[in-house]
């Protein structure tokens, strides 16, 4: 009772503090509403008047034709280009004139009235996922129609089934990396900020003025006062989270196809073992500079770099990929995209949660046992 | 209440404090004199258990610091050298913080330190950070006294604080001895070692003298004698003559005036007089006459002669 | 020729509704030691900051080293040297780098500067802490070598802002002899001090409470005049009257003023 009466005064004159630094606290959100809208912004989702290329390999077969004419029909697509060699596919997508190309290949007529009927190849441009998504659907869509009526008006001959199939394949982007993936990057920014920078911060603070060698010749136990300080922004960093999240949903209509809960626990971890991170600088510092310096080198910058928020873990050297290992950032992120773009499991992404959990569980302990540390006359 | 034996500490090469002892009672507010750089805040981050000295034994309200530091955190309250409040917080809250973490009702304040709370009270919605420096002193006072404990340890509370408001805070602390607390008060303004019980002189982390202010006449050697001149324009040139002088035991200027010390007993104003006129000085004008050796005479006294300068080696081991 | 280097007329301060300083009128003349004595908000800061050239006067004017304050302040910045108990010297960087530094600042020329420099530790018999960091030196030191540092450029005024906190009484003479040789070579020292018996190694001391000039004259004269036994009495005479409240209830836009300039500088 009196213990968490003692645990309550910390966590009420720590949110006093929050309250009154009104410039920091509206920045807490203004900043990831600007980000938010940022990136969101700079994503296409107009996909009329699509540019397309075409590479027909079938030289002006009739079914080709009535291909083309059906994708160009609706005005979603039109024919930007017209290549005559898979060497051009390249070049197209590179000059950015294009956002699809479609590959008809030779016998495409003949091949279509044939068993296993013919394959026309999809191309997209993969760097901006969520738009090159978005066109293969339209594309497969109307070649499936198309399909359909050969098969209504008999030129299917007699078998059932698909008479065209497509072949998709996305170019420039093999992880296939999410173009919603300013979402979890955006809140791993956020956490870094006000999880760990801010509770670094304002524990320094309380060493630098003075203020906690009082706390520490009270009747306080140092867990008392370090779990009571960082409370508030735990709870701060889970409601910028959310609405990171909320915002993206309904301005973007970013999915999260995943379970919530799973989202949740995967947020809250992060957000502890960021807060462990913060403790930590705390408790190897003495000022609140320090802590500063220390919560944006050692933190936020390879949260920014390293967490394939930015660049692509893939694309690095091994060695910065270990390195990327080790940022919590890195896991979080991995485990959030799989969860909400993809939709997979929980129990599929135990590696994310298992290495977080154990990261704020380490963590914890280690700053904790620091601060305990200085509860006994030092030294 | 307040008992330090032959305590040291170092701080990797530097000593801080040398084999330092001091006594305080019930009820006695006890100065620590000393400059900056003397170790008097070392000496308290030992006594309010924040720091282990390294050798040497102290109690505080009848705990030892090193074995008992629970209840020595208990019974003590201490300001930093630094104001360590919180600024952005209001008075009242500041006040009402350290009455929870205390588990005491913010009431006991009017009990507790009613006349000093009274002075800050009609400030307290305003954060701490826009209170004068007189006023912040007082509000820590208070937030110190919010648990009611018998030891008060006060690091320098009267720094930079104007004179007015120093001689305020001061009433303030000898109305909380009057009521039986122990204060142990730092302080490197040495006119207000006058306004203590005892006291103990620090420098360089050792203890110079202790003494009761009463006492500074009797702990003083030798004879003060102050002179006078009409304006200050002949001073340095006195300062100079006076120190080549084969009798002067420290002489250096005291305001508009020069304080004179020396050695030997029985000597008349006349002889400073004379030895002045004999190196050519027109004296007439010049008032010489034996003054009482205030805490700063004795201070320089004891800074100043050689054989106080090494305390000699001490064992440091325990 | 003129002998008034510091010429202060009707001088007026006032942030918002708040008056800092009120009507302030006085001269100081060469080589005069001239304390500046005050309650914390009684006006000091305030007052100093106009005389530097580092904030404008509401009205009244100032004429520092022979320059109108607010109509010439560089002129002004240029012949005056400033030193204060919390910012004097860079603590990571020696004795030599910090005394080349402020001569450089102020444009002393590097021959001048060397000569000024040795003649200094010539003067203070420290050329053995020439490469020692200034943090590693005793308080009394730093302050010596920061008075220095502030007079290495000779200038015509002195301004020196609680110059002595802190340090032992021993150090504490030291600096004012250094202090008053510098005076008696023709330097005007502005001081301002909690030491209340400092007061009396000036050669006049102004008292100030509330923003307004309470007393001006020599101490002893003061204290004679007010029956006063000591300078604590004198002051506690001159300044009570619920000084401190007024003060609370108004110094915060006055802080802050203070606080933005500060930045400024």
């Amino acid at each position: 009772m009196t213990i968490r009466s003692r645990f309550l005064s910390i966590v009420g004159k720590e949110w006093r503090h929050i309250l009154r630094e009104r410039r920091t606290l509206s920045m807490l959100f203004v900043i990831p509403l600007a980000l938010v809208l940022l990136f969101g912004y700079v994503i296409s989702t107009d996909v009329d008047h699509t540019p397309v290329a075409v590479l027909d390999g079938s030289q002006g077969d009739p079914l080709a034709r009535r291909l083309v004419q059906k994708l160009t029909a609706a005005d979603r697509f039109r024919v930007e280009r017209t290549l005559r060699s898979e060497a051009e596919i390249d070049a197209a997508f590179r000059t950015g004139t294009i956002r699809l190309a479609v590959v008809i290949p030779p016998h495409f007529g003949s091949d279509a009235r044939r068993p296993g009927g013919a394959q026309v190849q999809l191309i997209a441009d993969a760097s901006d996922l969520n738009l090159a998504t978005t066109v293969l659907s339209y594309a497969t869509g109307i070649i499936a129609e198309l399909d359909a009526e050969l098969n209504d008006d008999g030129q299917g001959d007699l078998r059932q089934g698909a008479t065209l199939r497509t072949d998709v394949r996305m170019m420039y982007n093999p992880e296939l990396k999410s173009a919603y993936m300013f979402v979890p990057g955006v809140i791993a920014m956020i956490v870094m900020i006000v999880a760990a920078l801010m509770t670094s911060v304002t524990l320094a603070r309380e060493k630098e003025t003075g203020t906690l060698r009082l706390l520490t010749i009270s009747p306080l136990k140092a867990r008392t006062i370090v779990l009571g300080k960082v409370v508030p922004y735990f709870v701060l960093t889970a409601i910028s989270t959310a609405s990171i999240m909320l915002l993206g949903t309904a301005v973007f209509g970013i999915p999260c196809h995943g379970s919530l809960w799973g989202v949740a626990l995967l947020c809250s971890l992060f957000i502890l073992s960021a807060i462990g991170l913060g403790i930590l600088i705390s408790a190897m510092v003495r000022t609140q500079q320090a802590a500063l310096t220390a919560a944006l080198l050692g933190l936020f910058m390879p949260t920014m770099l390293l967490s394939g928020f930015i660049f692509p873990i893939a694309n690095m050297p091994v060695v910065l990929q270990w390195l990327c290992q080790a940022v919590p950032a890195t896991w979080f992120i991995a485990g959030i995209k799989n969860l909400m773009f993809k939709g997979v499991p929980v129990a599929e992404i135990w590696l994310p949660i298992a290495i977080l959990g154990a990261l704020a569980t380490v963590l914890f302990a280690a700053a904790l046992a620091l601060f305990l540390r200085c509860e006994k006359p030092t030294r | 209440m307040i008992s330090v034996e032959n305590i040291s500490k170092r701080w990797g090469d530097v000593v801080a404090l040398e084999s330092v002892s001091l006594e305080a009672g019930r009820g006695e507010i006890h100065g620590l004199i000393g400059a900056d750089g003397a170790g008097k805040s070392t000496l308290f981050e030992i006594l309010v258990t924040l720091v282990r000295a390294d050798s040497g034994r102290a109690y505080v309200g009848g705990y030892d610091v090193a074995r008992e530091w629970r209840a020595v955190r208990q019974n003590v309250g201490y300001m930093p050298s630094a104001f360590s409040l919180y600024g952005d917080l209001t008075v009242g809250e500041n006040l009402a913080f350290f009455a929870r973490i205390y588990r005491q009702p913010v009431k006991r304040v009017h009990e507790l330190v009613g006349d000093i709370w009274r002075q800050i009270e009609p400030f307290s919605s305003r954060p701490a950070s826009k209170l004068s420096g007189g006023m912040k002193q007082k509000l820590a006072l208070c937030c110190a006294m919010i648990h009611d404990p018998d030891v008060l340890m006060l690091d320098e509370p009267t720094t930079g604080v104007d004179p007015t408001s120093r001689s305020e805070f001061w009433e303030a602390l000898r109305g909380l001895a009057d009521r039986g607390k122990s204060v142990l008060v730092s302080t490197s303004y040495m006119d207000e070692a006058a306004k203590c019980d005892g006291m103990t002189l620090l420098h360089r982390g050792e203890v110079l003298d202790s003494l009761r202010p009463t006492d500074v006449e009797g702990h003083y050697r030798g004879t003060l004698y102050e002179i006078c001149t009409p304006d200050m324009t002949l001073n340095s040139r006195l300062l100079e003559l006076l120190r080549e002088w084969s009798l002067c035991r420290g002489c250096y200027s005291f305001g508009d005036r020069i304080h004179l010390g020396i050695a030997l007993e029985g000597i008349q104003t006349e002889t400073v007089q004379s030895y002045l006129r004999a190196q050519g000085v027109e004296t007439a004008s010049i008032g010489v006459r034996v003054a009482v050796p205030t805490v700063e005479d004795l201070f320089i006294q004891l800074t100043s002669t050689p054989e106080t300068e090494s305390g000699g080696p001490e064992p440091d081991l325990a | 020729m003129n002998d008034r280097n510091i010429i202060v007329r009707r001088l007026t301060r006032r942030f918002g509704s708040f008056t800092a300083v009120d009507d302030l009128s006085f001269e100081v003349g060469r080589g005069e030691v001239f304390g500046f004595l005050g309650a914390n908000g009684a006006g000091k800061t305030t007052a100093i900051r106009m005389l530097c050239g580092l904030l404008r006067p509401t009205s009244g004017e100032a004429e520092v080293a022979g320059y109108d304050v607010a109509r010439k302040p560089e002129q002004v910045k240029r012949r005056i040297g400033y030193m204060s108990q919390r910012f004097s010297l860079y603590a990571d960087l020696t004795v030599n780098e910090n005394l080349q530094l402020f001569g450089t600042i102020y444009g002393v020329r590097r021959r001048a500067l060397r000569e000024r420099i040795d003649e200094m530790y010539r003067k203070l018999a420290m050329s053995d802490l020439r490469d020692q960091l200034v943090g590693d030196l005793p308080p009394g030191w730093k302050q010596k070598i920061a008075l220095s540092a502030a007079m290495l450029h000779r200038p015509e005024v002195l301004f020196l802002d609680e110059p002595t906190g802190g340090v032992d009484p021993l150090e504490r003479r030291r600096f004012w002899e250094l202090i008053l040789d510098a005076a008696g070579e023709g330097m005007t020292v502005l001081v301002t001090t909690h030491y209340l018996d400092e007061a009396l190694y000036c050669h006049r001391t102004l008292i100030m409470a509330d923003g307004e000039m309470k007393a001006l004259d020599h101490p002893r004269s003061l204290m004679e005049a007010h029956g006063a036994r000591d300078m604590d009495e004198l002051f506690g005479r001159l300044t009570r009257g619920g000084t401190e409240e007024k003060t609370v209830a108004a110094t915060p836009s006055a802080d802050e003023e203070n606080e933005r300039k500060e930045e400024n500088v």
